[in-house]
């Protein structure tokens, strides 16, 4: 699939300052993403996803500039710690949204919805409303949402931290098998070391804005 | 284009055009007829003294009926207690006329109890204060009510088991936690008496009673005397902003909504004094609403036999055409002022968009409609339509509210909800349609409901802009008091509260359904 870079991308927001002057990602890699609260990891993200604005600085995609590009046209999928359903569709609708947008035949939306239920274990609840889920089948659908659309960029941002214990080691694996089926670049944000441990092929840590100066923690 | 570059165009487009450029254009009028010594020998300062002093009477009587009311029934169970909260929340939508009507009817001189068990006079300081009393006890009861049963409640449950007793608790813990919600519904409360009308009008009985919203509508419509309306207008709009700029300053926010259950502590614990306080509470309320209500019933049936039914048929789809097209314009403009004020990057454009949205509080129709009169005189060249002046002042004056329902709605959607919808490729438009409309259904349908309601039973600004083609069912009511013709008026203001009850019970059925 593709390649993300980022140079010398700078975003100051009050007293806050982050400055990463080069990060490369390959597809079919997942780049985990560890600091401290504030220090920025959410951020990156948004910047990347097109929440927030650059001061300076590019977010290449396969060696076009996506930066200058709205948040809606820059092919780049998201998971919150929140599930953040839309409450007022049911999850089959929840999970078709991506390929409404892109104007997909209904028939080819039904299908590729019916292999990403069947592949996150949650068939059965194509009819249900989000109110009616648990957590863990909550953030399954979100994640399915997010990698049905094919995008060659997936972003995670703590997307277990609202599970428990139990629910959080089946997402885990859950999106190891996304992960490896996809073949998109990854980036995983995370507090937890397991979470880590589990999916990301190297790890960088960040503090007060910045990639720490020891780069790459191999897990 | 975007959508709030569209939405922005709409708002302030209208509010430019009906409401600033028109309240601008009158206080300029009034400046510039008139010195100041001139001014204050053409006002009669009574007519301003009575207008604020009515109005704090009544606020605080409206108070001493509504937080009581509102408090025992949060922490009491009682037998009809949801017939009470509804007979007791009902009176706010009522229109004046019917109210007016039914105050008559019980305590007139030849009501229920006028014409022997308690003679007094109602045309008067009496009149006006039980009727205002009526009308805004809810809001002290909605509010507070509804403040009261969520304040968080572990600070009385320490101050209780640490010996205080319940008394003490109240007033030293529990009175600072609603205070706010009281002040918030005595600001709101006296602003409605202050600019009341309807019920001055037909309870003030004569120049002793007049307050600046009669005095203004005698002006225009009696005296023909344009200068002193717009005098007394420009000090209505003087007062207003004052209270609006004290409102903002002490931070004082006029609807406050949080939603938690709480046990409850305030439960009458003796029964005999439960007793007591639930049968005088009930007394209360079947003295107060009650029998109005079923004087209304009850006199308007003779009425209905000398009812021209060909009038009445035209009133009423005249009356339901004028409320459709408020509720169209004041979900639109309301829907926009919304939208800017969550989505507008720039800090102040959404605070500036709340502030405009709150401003007709504190202004009443009359104002607003003499402000479009003397700022549009030759309404055919902007409009073909005679009832426009009616629907901008008519939509201005339930701004305030529908801005405030459907704001609280738009703020309920998750910002990730936003994110994610932009993330899978949804475009400004595509979040608008797919994402915010439908999760805002309920609150577009409450707007629309309420709009069209206040519209029909509305009949201040209908009176001003009277014409052939706007007779609608609270003025065909009005005309026939002017006749003394109570029953027929009666049996219109049984089809008008028809046909609100029809509108809400409506409103709830498709809340239900969305």
């Amino acid at each position: 699939m593709g390649k993300l870079s980022l140079k010398n991308i700078l975003i100051k927001r009050d007293a806050f300052e982050l400055f990463i002057p080069e990060l490369n990602l390959e597809s079919g890699r997942v780049l985990g993403l560890m600091g401290k609260s504030g220090c920025g990891k959410t951020t990156l993200l948004n910047a990347i996803a097109g929440f927030e604005t650059l001061n300076s600085g590019e977010i290449c995609l396969d060696g076009q500039i996506i930066s200058s590009l709205p948040a809606e046209k820059r092919r780049v999928a998201i998971v919150f710690q929140n599930p953040a359903l839309f409450s007022h569709l049911t999850i089959l609708e929840n999970i078709c949204f991506g390929l409404k947008i892109q104007k997909v035949p209904k028939i080819e939306q039904i299908e590729k919805a019916r292999y990403w239920l069947r592949k996150l274990q949650i068939q059965g609840l194509e009819k249900r409303y989000p109110r009616d889920l648990s957590g863990g089948e909550a953030q399954r659908v979100s994640l399915a949402r997010s990698v049905i659309v094919g995008f060659p960029v997936l972003l995670l941002d703590e997307p277990f931290s609202s599970l428990d214990m139990e629910l959080r080691a089946q997402a885990r694996m859950a999106v190891k098998e996304v992960i490896k089926e996809l073949n998109v670049v990854t980036l995983l944000v995370s507090h937890d070391l397991a979470d880590m441990d589990a999916l990301a092929d190297e790890v960088v840590a960040m503090e007060s804005g910045k990639i720490l100066p020891i780069k790459k923690i191999d897990v | 284009m975007k959508p709030i570059y569209l939405t922005s165009f709409f708002f302030f487009s209208f509010v430019l055009i009906f409401l600033l450029f028109p309240l601008v254009n009158l206080t300029n009028i009034a400046i510039s007829q008139s010195n100041l010594s001139s001014l204050s020998g053409m006002i009669p300062l009574s007519i301003i003294g009575f207008t604020y002093l009515q109005a704090l009477l009544s606020t605080v009587l409206a108070g001493c009926v509504g937080v009581p009311l509102a408090i025992f029934c949060a922490d009491n169970e009682f037998f009809g207690k949801k017939i009470f909260i509804r007979l007791c929340e009902v009176t706010f939508f009522m229109p004046t006329l019917i109210v007016v009507l039914a105050i008559i009817g019980v305590w007139g001189r030849s009501g229920w109890f006028g014409k022997g068990i308690l003679p007094l006079n109602l045309y008067g300081w009496f009149g006006v204060l039980l009727a205002h009393v009526f009308f805004n006890f809810s809001i002290f009861f909605k509010l507070v009510g509804q403040s009261f049963k969520d304040t968080d409640r572990s600070e009385e449950k320490i101050s209780l088991s640490l010996g205080m007793g319940r008394w003490r608790t109240f007033f030293l813990v529990t009175q600072l936690k609603v205070r706010s919600s009281i002040t918030q519904s005595f600001v709101l409360v006296f602003l409605y008496c202050s600019s009341s009308f309807l019920i001055l009008l037909l309870l003030g009985g004569g120049p002793r009673f007049s307050n600046l919203e009669v005095a203004i509508y005698q002006a225009v419509k009696v005296d023909l005397d344009l200068p002193l309306a717009i005098c007394l207008a420009t000090i209505q709009i003087g007062v207003g902003l004052f209270i609006q700029i004290v409102i903002k300053a002490n931070g004082i926010t006029p609807f406050a909504i949080s939603k938690r259950f709480q046990s409850p502590i305030y439960a009458c614990k003796s029964r005999l004094m439960k007793t007591l306080t639930i049968g005088g509470a009930w007394a209360l309320i079947i003295l107060l609403v009650g029998l109005p209500l079923l004087n209304v019933l009850i006199s308007a049936l003779p009425g209905f036999s000398h009812l021209d039914l060909w009038d009445l048929i035209r009133a009423l789809l005249t009356s339901c055409l004028l409320g459709f097209k408020v509720a169209v314009t004041s979900l639109l403009l309301a829907f926009c002022a919304t939208y800017i004020s969550r989505h507008s990057r720039t800090f102040w454009v959404g605070r500036l968009v709340s502030v405009i949205c709150t401003l007709p509080i504190s202004l009443s129709t009359m104002v607003f409609g003499l402000a479009i009169m003397v700022s549009f005189p030759s309404s055919g060249l902007l409009f073909r339509d005679e009832m426009w002046g009616v629907v901008c002042v008519q939509t201005l004056s339930v701004l305030p509210l529908s801005f405030r329902i459907l704001n609280e709605s738009i703020l309920k959607i998750d910002r990730a909800m936003y994110f994610t919808a932009e993330s899978l490729g949804a475009n400004k438009f595509q979040q608008l349609f797919f994402i915010e409309i439908p999760l805002m259904k309920r609150s577009i349908f409450l707007v629309a409901a309420m709009a069209f309601g206040i519209s029909m039973g509305e009949v201040g600004a209908v009176l001003l802009f009277e014409s052939e083609g706007n007779m609608t069912l609270p003025l065909s009511m009005f005309k026939l008091i002017g006749k003394y013709q109570f029953d027929q008026a009666q049996a219109i203001g049984i089809i008008l509260l028809l046909v609100m009850v029809f509108i809400f019970a409506m409103k709830e059925k498709w809340e239900n359904l969305v």
